[in-house]
This record gives C-alpha cells, structure tokens and sequence, in this order.
C-alpha cells in the first residue's frame, strides 16, 4: 500500500488507519443526530418554526454570539495585556484569578445572576427599601434578556481568550514590542500596531472556541428565557415532540458556526503571523506607581469581583439557606468525578489521534479534524438525540454499561475539540525540521507520530486533559438524557432544583460543579505561569 | 506517563460500570429484597420522590430502578430502546404528556380494580393507559393592595382592559400555560382562545420570563398585579424556611377562578405502566401503592399537591386554601391539544 | 548633511537581583564610526546596549548624546523619544506587516507619500524594490537583515545599536552582508554599536572596539591598536586564542624584545614564528591544514601552545622545531592582570 512514486499520495495508507478511525469513531453520532434531520425533518412541525420563530432564532443566536464575543474582547484582551506587560498591585493575584470563572458552567452563572439581579434579588430590593420606589417605577437592567444572557456567557466564557491572548502576547517576540518603541511607537500603539495584531491568530483562536461554547450553550439560554437556536431546538423537540425538527435546527446552527469560522479564516489573508525569533528573553515588566497602576488594579479587580467573587459568593450565601438538600447532592458529587474523568479520558485519546495528524493532509487526516471541529459545534442535546439512534440501532437499552459508554462516546464526540487545541498548539510550535530529522533517520510516518510527535504534543497534554476535564463536569443536556439509570449527576441536580424553582438548593450542585472544575483550573494556570520561564518564545 | 490517560480510562469506566448495576442507596431494607425488580420513567425529579421509592422497596422487598429526566427524553429514550426498554412505570407531572406516551404505543391498559375505585373517571384514561395521582390547580395570583378579588375571580378576566399593563407571565412553552389553553380551546373554541390570548398578550407588564415563582416576586415587588400560577408554588412559599419568601405570600393572594362557572383547571400527577414492562406485576403493585394513604402522603408532601384519592391527609399549607370548585374537563383530551395551543399562543405573540 | 554627536556613557552602573551586570562602564561612540562591543555570553553587552536604548534604567552614571542627557539616576528618556535605533539578532520584523510598511513603521510623523517616498528610497538603496510588498516569512534571511536595517534607518535617528545581528545568516553570506550593511550605517553618519560574541567579526567589520568583561569595559580603542597592544591577558584572549605560559619556565633569550613586566608570557598563535635551527626547540604534535595556512600544535617542555604558520616551512609530526617569538604578538602581563 506504499506509494511507489514520491509525488503520488494514494488514497489510504495504512498509518492513516488511527486517524481514520478516530474520526469514524467522533463522526457517528454526530451523523446519526444529523441525517434524520435531513431527512425526516420537514414536515407541518418544521414548516410552523421556518415561517414564525426560525428567523427570531437565528436573529438571537447571532446578536448574542455577537454581543458575548464583544464583551469577551473588551474584557479579555485589555486584562490579558495588562497583567503580562506591567506590574501593579495585587497582579499576581488577578492573574490566576481572572481564569477561575472557567470553573462555572453558563448555567450556574445564569442562575446566580438571576437570583442577584432579580427583581425579588438583594440589588433591587435594596434599591426599592432605600428609594421607596416600587418595581415599575425605575428601570434596572433586566437579566432574563439578550444582553443579559450574552453578559452572563461573557462572564463564564472569557478566559479562553484571556489564556490564549496571554500566550499570544508573551509570545510574540518582545524584540517586536521593543523595535517598535525604538521607532518612536508609545506604548499605546505599540500595542495597537505590534503586539495586538502579533497576538491576533491567538485570540481569534481563543474567541472561536468561546463562541462555539456560547452557541451550543442551553442551559443558561433556557433559564433566562432568550430563544436562541439551540434553545429552539430542544423546545421544539419539546412542543412538537419531533426530534427531527430539531436536529434540522442543529444543521442551521452548525452552518453558521461553520460560515463564522470560513470568515476568520478568510479575514486572515496570507499575512504572516508566525515569529521568526528563536530568541528567548525573559519578560521584563514595566512597573506602574501611583495614579497609573491603580487604574489596571481597578479594571481586574472589577473583572474579577463582577466575574466570580459575586456569583460564587451568592451561590454560597443560598446554599446555606437550603442545607436540607446536601445528603442526595454527595452521591451526585461521586458519579460526577467518574463520569468526567472517563469521558475526558476517551476523549483525550481521540483527541491525542487527531492532533497527531497536523502535518498529514491526507484525506483520513482531514476527515478526522473535521468531525473534531463539528462535534464541538453541535448542542450536547442533538448529539445525545445521536447516541439514542446508536442505541437502538445497537438494539441496546439505556442500561449500566451500555449507558455509560453511549454517554462518553457522546462526550468525545462533542469535546475533543477542546482537547486538540492545545496539543496541536504544542506540535505547531516545534518547527517542521524535526519531523525531517525523524525521516532522514527512517522512521515511517506512524513511528514517527508516536515516537517524535506525540513527546512533543504531550507538552500540551495536561492543557488538554484539564480542560477535556473540565468542559465534561460541566456538561448538561446529553448527561440528563443518557446517564445510567439511579445516576444523579451535579449538573442534572442544579438543573433539577433550578427548573423547581428551587434556587437556593440548585446553589450547592452548582458550587461543587464550579469547586470540582476549580482544581484543574488552577493546575491549568499554574502550568502556564511555570510554561512561561521554561518554554521557548 | 503515556499511558496513564487510556489505563485511567479502562480503570474509571470499570469502576463506573460496576457503580452503575450498583443500589444507589445502602441503608438495609425493612423487607428482604426478594429478587424483583422495577424500573422507573419518571418525569418529576424532587427529592421526596427518593424516599417514595425507597419505602416501596423496604414494604415489599421489590428494588427500584428509577430514570429522571425530561419528558421528551424520556419519550425519545423509550422510542430508541423499542422492546429492550426496562421501562416498566412512566410518571409524569401533565396528563398531557402522558397522552404524548399513550399516542406513541409507549403505555398499555391496564386492569385494576383498586384504581379505578380510588380514581374518579376524569382523572384516568379510559382503558387504563394511564393514572392521575395528585392534583394541581392553575390560578391566578394577584396583588389584593391594587386588585379586588372579584377582578380576578374568572381566567376570561385576565383579558379584560381593565388589567393593561397589570399582568406577568411565564413562558407559553411551559407545559403548564400549554394544558391551561388545552382546556380554554374546548371552552371557548380555538377562535375564542385565540381572542382571549390576544388580549392577555395586550395586558402584559412585560415580557414572559421566569417561572412560576418569579411572577410571584414580580407581583410582590409591584412590578404587576397578577399572574397564573399553579398552586404549589405558593404554598411552598409560604411553607418556605426563609422569611423573605414567606414574605412574599403575605403580598399577595390565591385566586381559584370559574368557581361560578366551570371551575379551575385541574392537571395531574400521573402514572401509567409502559407496554413492553419486563416487570409488569410490580408496575401495577407500585402504581396501586400510589393510592393508599402512605402513598398518596409521600408523593405529595413536599410537592404541595393536592392528593387525588379521597381520605388521604392534607399536606400542610393546603388546609390553608378554601375548597373550591374543580373542572371536570376530560384530561386526556390536553396531549392531543399541545401543537394547537402552542400555535395560538406562537401566533399572538406570547413567547 | 547634519551634524551627529557622540554617544557617550560615563561610570554607567546596572545591578539586578543583587548582581551586578554592567559595572562603571565609560564608552564612547564616534559619529560615522562601528564600535564593536565584544565579549563573552554573561559579559553585559547586551544590557549596556539595552541601557543605551532606554530600555532599562541606569543605577548611577550617566548616557548622553551630545550634551544631552538621556538615562541618568533620576530620569530615563524612554525609547520612543530617544530616537535610537535597534536592530535585533532575530531581525524583529513586523510580521503582519510587509516589507515597505516595516520601513514605513517608523515615519508617522511624516505625511504619507513622504512616508511612500522615502520607503522606496530606502528599498532601492539596499536592492529590495522587487521585494516590497512581500512579508517577512517570504523573504530570505538577508534580505530580512537588510530590510531592518532599513527600517532602522529610514526615520534619521541618532545612533543605531545593533544585537548581534549577523549571526542568525548564513556563513556563507555572513561576510557580505555584514560589509553592506555595516558601509550603510557608515554612511548615515550616526554613532553605531554592533554587540557581539565574535571576535573576527569585530576585528574585521568594526573601527573602534570595546572589550567587555563581568560587566567592565577592559579596554577599548581603534581595533587595530587594541589588537596589538592589549592591555591584558584577558584583552588578548577576547580578540584570539592565545597561549598563555610562566615567563620563569623559558629562556630568557626567548624573551628578547617583548614589552611588558611581569611573570606571565601571553602568545598569539601568530606569535611563534617556526624558526629551524633556533636555540629553543619545541616537538610538533599535529598538523591541521587551514587552506593559506596551518595550524600547529607543539610541545614545549610539557607546554602545549598552538602556532599559526604559512607553508614555507617543513614540518612533520613528531620532530622538533626551532622556535622563535614575534614581538608584535607576543606580551608579559603580571599576574594580576591576568
């Protein structure tokens, strides 16, 4: 099956077969959720959507993607920047602390902030027992809406652009930074004309991924009531009963994810982005004093306390007024840990397989990256509607073992994603004359993926594994419909007593959701700050 | 180090798989288990429901599986898993929905004579496709500081201008709003419950958010002066640990409407045995403990319902509330009404 | 053409965590000359260009250009208003930007088409016209040197500094380049530092050389007088390898000629002239052939020393040779200096 001639790439080699498999493997409930909405999905149910709500859908999802992905730059970029390029009071701090809202799935946010900015919530309250007023006589900015919802993702969703702009702007060669200065750039537009478009593959890189989270988000959509896409398509499939309907939902949501990727990737041009530096040089920070560094203080301290000291702190002032509710919320606790822990591990060798195919442009490589990039742009809904169609196509019941596995082949399916992205990171970083090194000395292409390759890309695992990790504690909707039976996960028990109306007891699920996510967060951080002493520029 | 990741894995979904057969609780039974299982569908997911289960295991030994999730994944589950579905009892908190299942060939009529005595006509489906098992009345809350009761004593009042800008609402997606409309699209005929949606829209204060319990804080807080809600919400409000909800029930006021007319719209709590049950016998034994006293007590004791069978004791807080007149309107015609109603309220804009 | 003044250090001190880097250092740049700045990795040189540049802070001491004063205790000129030019080892080009707008960088205070005008200038001058609407990962490593030197110099600063800049090209090209590049920043007439750990590129490419070593200057000068007249052992081994032996264990007549007071005897390789038939002798050990020279290792009574020889003598491995030392490249330091 090898090529006899240098330039013709046949079809399938066998050191394709992983790549080839692992993209089979991510691709099939991702079809079986899609095709019954090609082809079962028209009909009175969809007809009524397409002429009365499709169009208010799509409207919502776009302004929300497009206000969340604004306030995501306005508060990731400037913090990213100003906590890797000075030095002020309390920057340490912020710098760990600005990753932590990571830790919280959308939900749990939507449903703290409901509770905060509520008109029955401690803000409005006080403002009507000081001033007098009631409800309809002032106006306060009202959570349970499109800008609401877009701030609370923002919230939850900007440390991937806050970690990805870091990498970005340390990165970049300083040498740049201090070229432009020589040449007469203040520091505002040295950070307008070279680190900010240096560091721009970085952060688009880190938007997209946030993006992609905020469209597929349900649970926060649900909860506050904003018809987004992927919160018509489980209403649909609620109302009508028709789970066609809303797989064809998902098709238009992956369409437009896929069409916003298509416009980065064409904005990009044939610019260079790549530095030619191999020089190292360890970042020096310029210090501010007095007036000018309480203002970068400020900013983060306001990020962070608006972020996740208020949220958190709120959860936890609820959750002790609902301790009747602790005994069923432990178990869930166990079966949360196990459950993300395997899910994150299947999903890390898959996603170990396809990041090693970076170099590959063969057709199996291509395959498997592309049922990467659209597991992760379909809600956990439709592709838990997939698993059920293996199930049954399996002639299987939703029991024990065959559960469990249905569920974290559903996880993979939709995360790996997530776990490609920092090793394929790692690989890109190791330039392409090593790979030559490993030829000239014999070794194939499938010992050269495991033995040079994947070394390398195991600088990015633990990045991978934290955040696999962390992306399935938080999962909802493909949890609440697959888990074994007798199973209760955190995520389902917070939904379960916020969808009662039960807020104060959703607060402790929804703390231990955030507080399970927050070691790894943290590992995640701590790696990085070490990453940049010992890695190369 | 490689290989810790997949190792992890084969570990974790091992010990998973074994946790999964496990018995969710560990506490020892009053009976010995005898071997007998039963599999629950269930659509509710309160804490009381545990114990509930729990203490059917302990008095009859049987295990109890239970599966808690959304109605629709339920139906799709059931759907997927076709003759190997353990399904063996269906709960759900809407006739409606129960109707869903019936209408996909997911129950199957059962025969039981302890039922059909404890449970009026009106509650259960005909052929004993499914079972009501505790009542709830959606009513109209109100500000009684703005409104007089005689404002809000009927649903058709809701739509009269008097009450512009004086209403909160929850979404018309919710289950709740969606049965209501059934029963108003039999009333008043699809025209007049279109009319009457119209107008409701016209009198909002603002947009539908929130549940149940948040058109009550609304109305506490003066943003409105009424609301629909179904009963439970406000009793356990006022049941409630923390004063600041119990405060909000001494804001506001239950109203029971149509007491001169038809009477409030009643849904129910409702059981059915699903059609390829593996452990049919313990369904219908379980279903029928439903109905006894002990039963009844624990299935609605922390949800606040209104028990269904005659004799069983009053939840407190429900004493509290006056007798009231209930409509008798065939629950099974609700699920077959959902796509209509849904449409009618798409159509005048009630999101 | 404008007058360009000297760029001068005086006792300049930098310390970090405690150590000192740059210790004392007095340096001065010539308008229209290279000053090499040559040392070992560690030595300093590249924070004393950082200072220079208004990159860091100076301790104590103080940078002038001309009479003004730049970096001083109490103030630091920062670099967008010093008008000092870098050019960095890595070349630091812009990479989102092509090469005509890496030139343009450094001109918005110009209007635009002068901005167009003198870029193009700039490209003709350095033969890169072709190649101005390419990105810097499209061009070759020389032509990327020569456009930062180009963007160095468009904007008319007052000095350049360069960061070892040719070490990241080609050997082969090494040597041109460095010529072109270097007859350029001549030609702008501005004072000019070239920091570097070569000591042939230094010798070769610069007028002036400064020595630097654990943070001091040890000597700097023209470089032709700094090559033959060093002032240390340490001056000597920075320009070439040297053979360094005790004075006690040769003979004295050996010694005739050769300035300098002390006990230790320091050699270039050049310095030994392969003398047959001279008094001292010493036993050739190898041989390696260098094209227009070779290179020769003796024995010594038990010293060894390398000598540089052209191919007019005889030598094979093994015999003994008569040796005699060259004063031009021959000198006695005491101890102390070493």
């Amino acid at each position: 099956m090898l090529a006899r001639l240098a330039n013709q790439r046949p079809l399938f080699r066998r050191a394709d077969a992983p790549a080839l498999f692992a993209g089979a493997f991510l691709a099939v409930p991702i079809l079986a959720a899609i095709i019954p909405g090609i082809l079962f999905g028209g009909g009175e149910a969809w007809t009524h959507i397409a002429n009365t709500l499709l169009g208010t859908y799509a409207l919502t999802s776009i302004g929300t993607l497009f206000l969340t992905g604004l306030l995501i730059l306005l508060i990731a970029v400037p913090a990213a920047w100003l906590v890797t390029m000075y030095d002020f009071p309390g920057r340490g701090l912020f710098e760990w602390i600005l990753i932590l809202p990571l830790a919280a799935p959308g939900y749990v946010f939507a449903y703290a902030y409901a509770d905060i900015m509520g008109v029955a919530g401690p803000l409005q309250s006080l403002l009507r027992d000081v001033s007098g007023l009631t409800a309809r006589d002032y106006w306060f900015p009202d959570i349970r809406s499109l800008p609401g919802l877009a701030t609370v993702l923002a919230l939850t969703l900007y440390p991937y652009v806050y970690l990805t702009a870091r990498a970005g702007f340390i990165s970049g060669s300083i040498c740049t930074q201090e070229a432009a200065r020589s040449l007469g750039a203040s520091p505002t537009r040295t950070f307008w004309s070279v680190a900010l478009p240096t560091a721009r593959p970085a952060i688009i890189a880190g938007l997209a991924l946030a993006l992609m989270e905020a469209a597929a988000d349900y649970g926060a959509a649900e909860f506050l009531g904003v018809p987004t896409l992927t919160f018509g398509i489980v209403r649909a499939w609620g109302s009508f009963g028709d789970p066609a309907v809303a797989a064809r939902l998902a098709l238009v949501l992956l369409t437009l994810i896929l069409t916003l990727t298509w416009i980065e990737r064409f904005s990009r041009g044939h610019r260079g982005s790549q530095q030619s530096s191999s020089k190292w040089r360890p970042l020096a920070r310029i210090r501010l004093t007095g007036l000018s560094a309480l203002t970068p203080a400020l900013f983060c301290a306001a990020i962070a306390l608006i972020g996740f000291v208020l949220p958190v702190g709120r959860l936890i002032w609820l959750s002790m007024e609902a301790s009747e509710h602790v005994a069923p919320v432990m178990g869930a606790f166990r079966n949360t840990l196990i459950l993300a822990s395997g899910g994150a591990a299947l999903a890390f060798i898959l996603a170990v397989i396809v990041a090693l195919t970076i170099r590959n442009a063969s057709l199996s490589s291509r395959f498997a990256r592309l049922a990467t990039a659209s597991g992760y742009a379909i809600p956990g809904a439709v592709l838990a509607l997939g698993g059920l169609f293996i199930l049954k196509t399996l002639g299987l019941s939703l029991t024990g073992f065959a559960a469990l596995f249905i569920l974290i082949w559903v996880y993979a399916a939709r995360f790996a994603s997530a776990g490609t992205e920092p090793l394929q990171a790692a690989l890109a970083r190791a330039p392409v004359s090593i790979d030559h090194a490993a030829r000239s000395l014999g070794a194939g292409p499938l010992k050269r993926a495991i033995k040079v390759d994947l070394p390398i890309a195991m600088s990015g695992a633990a990045a991978g594994a934290l955040i696999l990790f962390v992306e399935v504690l938080k999962e909802l909707p493909a949890t609440l419909m697959l888990r074994p039976m007798n199973w209760d996960t955190l995520s389902v028990k917070a939904y379960a007593y916020a969808s009662d109306e039960r807020l104060a007891a959703a607060a402790l699920p929804s703390l231990l959701i955030t507080l399970a996510g927050l070691g790894p967060v943290l590992l995640l951080s701590w790696r990085l700050s070490r990453a940049r002493v010992s890695d190369r520029a | 180090m490689r290989f810790m990741p997949p190792l992890a894995a084969v570990a974790i979904i091992a010990l998973a798989a074994c946790g999964a057969s496990q018995d969710a609780s560990t506490q020892k039974t009053a009976v010995q288990p005898n071997g007998q299982k039963l599999n629950i569908y269930s659509a509710r997911h309160y804490d009381s429901d545990r114990l509930l289960y729990k203490t059917f295991e302990d008095e009859t030994g049987i295990k109890v599986n239970f599966r808690e999730s959304g109605a629709s994944q339920l139906l799709e589950t059931m759907k997927a898993e076709g003759e190997n579905s353990p399904a063996d009892v269906i709960i759900a908190s809407d006739a409606g929905t129960l109707y869903r299942f019936q209408d996909a060939s997911l129950t199957q009529p059962i025969e039981s004579d302890t039922l059909t005595s404890a449970i009026p006509p009106h509650f259960r489906e005909e052929n004993g496709n499914w079972f009501g098992l505790a009542k709830r009345a959606r009513v109209i809350v109100y500000d009684p500081a703005r409104l007089n009761p005689k404002d809000v004593d009927e649903y058709t009042d809701l739509a009269d201008g008097k009450l512009q800008g004086e209403l909160c609402m929850r979404s018309s997606t919710n289950i709740y709003n969606l049965s209501l409309m059934g029963e108003l699209i039999g009333r008043l005929g699809e025209d007049g419950a279109a009319a009457w949606t119209r107008s409701v829209v016209a009198n909002f204060a603002r947009p539908p958010q929130g549940g149940d319990t948040a058109q009550i804080e609304s109305i506490a807080a003066g943003e409105c002066s009424a609301a629909l809600v179904n009963h439970y919400y406000w009793v356990r409000l006022a049941q409630s640990n923390a004063p600041a909800q119990r405060a909000l029930t001494e804001k506001t006021r239950l109203s029971f409407p149509n007491q001169d007319t038809d009477g409030t719209h009643i849904n129910v709590t409702a059981a059915a045995v699903a059609a390829n049950a593996p452990n049919k016998t313990a369904a219908i034994q379980f279903i029928e403990f439903l109905t006894t006293p002990e039963g009844q007590a624990l299935l609605t004791t922390e949800t606040k319902e209104f028990p269904l069978v005659a004799g069983a004791t009053l939840p407190s807080g429900l004493s509290d509330l006056p007798d009231f007149k209930e409509s008798n309107y065939p629950l099974s015609q609700l699920g077959a009404a959902q796509a209509q109603a849904q449409a009618i309220y798409d159509r005048a804009g009630w999101n | 053409m404008t007058q360009f003044s000297a760029l001068t250090t005086t006792n300049v001190s930098r310390s970090y965590d405690g150590t000192q880097i740059v210790s004392g250092v007095d340096l001065t740049l010539v308008p229209g000359t290279v000053t090499a700045l040559l040392g070992k990795s560690g030595a300093g040189k590249s924070t004393l260009l950082r200072l220079l540049a208004g990159l860091e802070p100076v301790d104590s001491g103080e940078i002038k250009i001309g009479e003004t004063v730049l970096s001083s205790p109490r103030k630091t000129t920062p670099p967008e208003t010093r008008k000092i030019g870098l050019i960095f080892q890595d070349f630091a080009l812009f990479p989102h930007l092509n090469a005509a707008q890496n030139i343009m960088f450094g001109l918005a205070h110009l209007p635009p088409p002068e901005r167009k005008t003198r870029a193009a200038e700039w490209l003709a001058r350095l033969d890169l016209s072709a190649r101005a609407k390419a990105y810097p990962h499209e061009l070759s490593g020389g032509e990327q040197q020569r456009i930062a030197i180009a963007r160095a110099l468009a904007p008319s600063p007052a000095a350049i500094l360069m960061d070892e800049p040719f070490s990241g090209l080609d050997p082969s090209l090494r040597a041109t380049v460095r010529t072109t590049a270097l007859d350029t920043i001549r030609e702008a007439g501005v004072p000019a530092l070239l920091v570097t750990h070569d000591a042939d590129e230094a010798l070769s490419g610069a007028d002036n050389i400064a020595i630097m070593d654990k943070g001091k200057i040890l000597q700097q000068g023209p470089a032709q007088d700094i090559y033959l007249h060093p002032v240390s052992a340490k001056a000597a081994s920075a320009l070439g390898p040297i053979n360094c032996l005790p004075v006690a264990s040769l003979p004295a007549d050996l010694l005739n000629g050769i300035s300098g007071t002390g006990d230790s005897l320091v050699l270039r390789p050049e310095g030994i002239t392969l003398t047959p038939n001279a008094p001292t002798s010493a036993t050739i050990t190898a041989i390696h052939f260098h094209g227009p020279h070779k290179r020769i290792m003796l024995d010594l009574n038990g010293t060894q020393l390398v000598c540089v020889s052209d191919h007019s003598t005889e030598t094979t491995i093994g015999s003994q040779m008569g040796i005699a030392l060259n004063p031009r490249a021959a000198f006695i330091f005491g101890s102390d200096d070493i």
